[in-house]
């Protein structure tokens, strides 16, 4: 286990390391100079060559690339993520730290509500395969990841905000603000879930300790519970552990939608005012996030099951 | 395709090496046996019919829409639903239906040239990984950890704001972003085919590296992959409808449900109507593509049926 659990560290560090070079580099894809990134072609035009190299030396950008990558992934790495080039003087720090509890909020709320829907509808359907309900639920799964979230966002808004003006359109000044873009994050977590629940539960009741536990007379709640299942959950518990990339990219889209101030609509904002500084943070922040979900979840996998630590 | 027939049933070649026409026969049942088990499959039939259909559409779209995409008639701004034009006109003027019709062409060609682009590299690094094993296996698979760590979005979107949006970019940064899946498979398929009596038996007579990875590896691959793929697409196609939904994809004129619902937002007040029709053409396109997945799975990856 040690071994195992040295090795992950170690790939996960490797990880890290490649996530830094490659959002570093991203500023550096331009195919002409950074400093235009950075102010603007149009900004540029308007300077002096003077100004211009003042610019490019504040910034560092007259130093080797190499150097440029270290200075910067140290400050990364002491949390000192640079100031904001819009709202001029804010450190980049400040402004995720006021956008980053809402983002977790909705965000946490909505993996609760798939799990809570997700596990049983998925047993259910496993465990009456091709019933009614089955039926409807698989329909629901296959759907689920068809429709576009930020679509149905439209959809609720003019249904629940428009027409019925039960729920405000937007912002989250209240527990009902938080309704709809909870909901509309978890429906896809919610059919992917659900689908995976299904498959491993309908695999589970035909493996052979299924048969020996109901060869020994236990009744049925028992099998479930004690047999099919904890077997059956193992492999969703993975997943949805990996799934924390896909919440956090579904969250940008969906406060966008619903104006709801954090990561997700300062990240799109900073975009918009090419506020490269935001945007690189934040791509950092949002990526060690997910390799860190990522580890714990293996973590936890090959501690639950030890058959993963050998391979 | 012709050798990826030949290729797909080499496997079952050397367990039963018989006559000539006897293994062509073998040959053939196998993708009748595959076709069989898809055809089975209602929902991928109807998927499949909607698909060739929205094909045509973008090929012919002129044949199909009433008007100009993008002739707008202020007068008419807005202006719901009517017997000449079924689904409204937009909030600068336009034909509805017509600018629908001609948005398939954008979805289509973001999703064959983005997945493509993305299984070439996902298949090529994937195969190379799992061949070679050793330090290459460990640089590149640290690689595909990396990409699969950024949430996609917010790596797509970042990389367009440095690009500039565009339908190249658009194809480009989703293919580049979206490889990582395949590569995985693709791996993890190649360590375990390179033990296989019939690779060892193409290295015995000689066959390059090269000659062994592109004719013996890559074909037998290539199932699992095109089951894949044909699932992500509609992932991909949602991909591009929400770069566009942000004002990060295509730009207008260009019609783009994508985008038609970027305005459709900013007018869900007055004119809810332009949202409803290019969020269902969307939903119905992915549905399609996942459709036909589900059923591509059943008939040429019988491992992974759920």
């Amino acid at each position: 286990m040690l071994r195992y659990v040295i090795r992950r560290f170690l790939q996960g560090i490797i990880v890290v390391f490649l996530i830094s070079v490659a959002t570093f580099g991203i500023l550096h894809l331009t195919p002409g100079d950074p400093i235009f990134v950075l102010i603007g072609e149009s900004g540029t035009a308007q300077l002096t060559t003077e100004q211009i190299a003042q610019i490019r030396h504040y910034w560092g950008l007259d130093q080797p690339l190499y150097v440029q990558y270290f200075k910067w992934a140290g400050n990364m790495f002491r949390g000192n993520f640079g100031e904001s080039v819009i709202e001029v003087g804010t450190p980049v720090s400040t402004l995720i730290m006021q956008a980053a509890p809402v983002t977790a909020k909705i965000n946490v709320l909505a993996l609760l509500l798939a799990i809570v829907i997700a596990i049983p509808a998925g047993i259910l359907s496993g465990v009456r395969q091709y019933s009614i309900f089955d039926y409807f639920s698989t329909l629901g799964a296959t759907l689920g990841v068809s429709v576009p979230s930020f679509w149905i966002a439209l959809m609720l808004i003019i249904l629940f905000a428009l027409k019925f003006r039960l729920l405000p359109p937007f912002g989250v000044s209240d527990w009902k603000g938080y309704l709809l873009p909870v909901v509309v994050l978890a429906i896809e977590q919610t059919a992917i879930i659900a689908r995976l629940m299904r498959s491993t539960t309908i695999e589970a009741l035909g493996q052979d300790f299924v048969r020996t536990a109901r060869a020994k007379g236990l009744g049925q709640a028992v099998v479930l519970t004690r047999h099919v299942v904890r077997n059956a959950l193992l492999p969703v518990v993975t997943v949805i552990g990996y799934r924390i990339a896909f919440l956090l990219s579904g969250t940008i889209v969906i406060e966008t939608v619903f104006a709801v101030p954090g990561i997700g609509q300062l990240f799109v904002n900073s975009v918009y005012h090419l506020d490269y500084q935001v945007v690189q943070a934040i791509v950092l922040i949002l990526s060690l996030l997910v390799v860190a979900a990522n580890l714990a979840t293996d973590l936890v996998y090959a501690f639950i099951d030890p058959r993963i630590r050998l391979t | 395709m012709s050798t990826t027939r030949k290729e797909q049933s080499s496997p079952t070649v050397t367990v039963e090496p018989g006559p000539l026409f006897g293994v062509a026969r073998e040959r053939r049942s196998e993708w009748a046996r595959a076709w069989r088990r898809f055809s089975r499959y209602r929902p991928a039939l109807v998927g499949t019919a909607f698909l060739i259909l929205l094909a045509v559409i973008a090929i012919l779209p002129q044949l199909f829409a009433p008007y100009a995409p993008n002739l707008a008639i202020p007068e008419l701004l807005g202006a719901p639903p009517s017997w000449s034009h079924p689904l409204g006109f937009d909030e600068i003027g336009r034909d509805e239906l017509s600018r629908v019709i001609y948005g398939t062409r954008v979805a289509l060609v973001v999703a064959l040239l983005a997945t493509a682009l993305a299984v070439t590299i996902g298949v090529l690094v994937g195969a190379t990984a799992g061949y070679f094993g050793g330090w290459i296996d460990s640089v590149l698979s640290r690689i595909v950890d990396t990409i699969m760590a950024f949430p996609t979005l917010a790596f797509l979107i970042a990389l367009v704001a440095v690009l500039g949006p565009s339908l190249k970019t658009t194809i480009v940064v989703i293919g580049a972003t979206v490889w990582a899946s395949y590569a995985r498979v693709a791996r993890g398929d190649v360590l375990s085919l390179r033990e296989r009596e019939f690779v060892i038996a193409a290295r015995a007579v000689g066959a390059t590296d090269r000659r062994i990875i592109a004719r013996h590896i890559v074909p037998n691959i290539l199932g699992p992959i095109i089951v894949l793929a044909t699932l992500a697409v509609g992932g991909v196609i949602i991909l591009e409808a929400a770069l566009s939904f942000l004002g990060l994809g295509v730009q207008p004129p260009t019609s783009d449900w994508g985008s038609m619902l970027a305005s459709a937002r900013a007018y869900l007040q007055t004119y809810p109507h332009i949202a409803i029709a290019p969020g269902i053409m969307i939903s119905l396109t992915v549905l399609a593509f996942n459709l036909i997945g589900d059923g591509l799975r059943d008939a040429l990856d019988p491992r992974q049926r759920d």
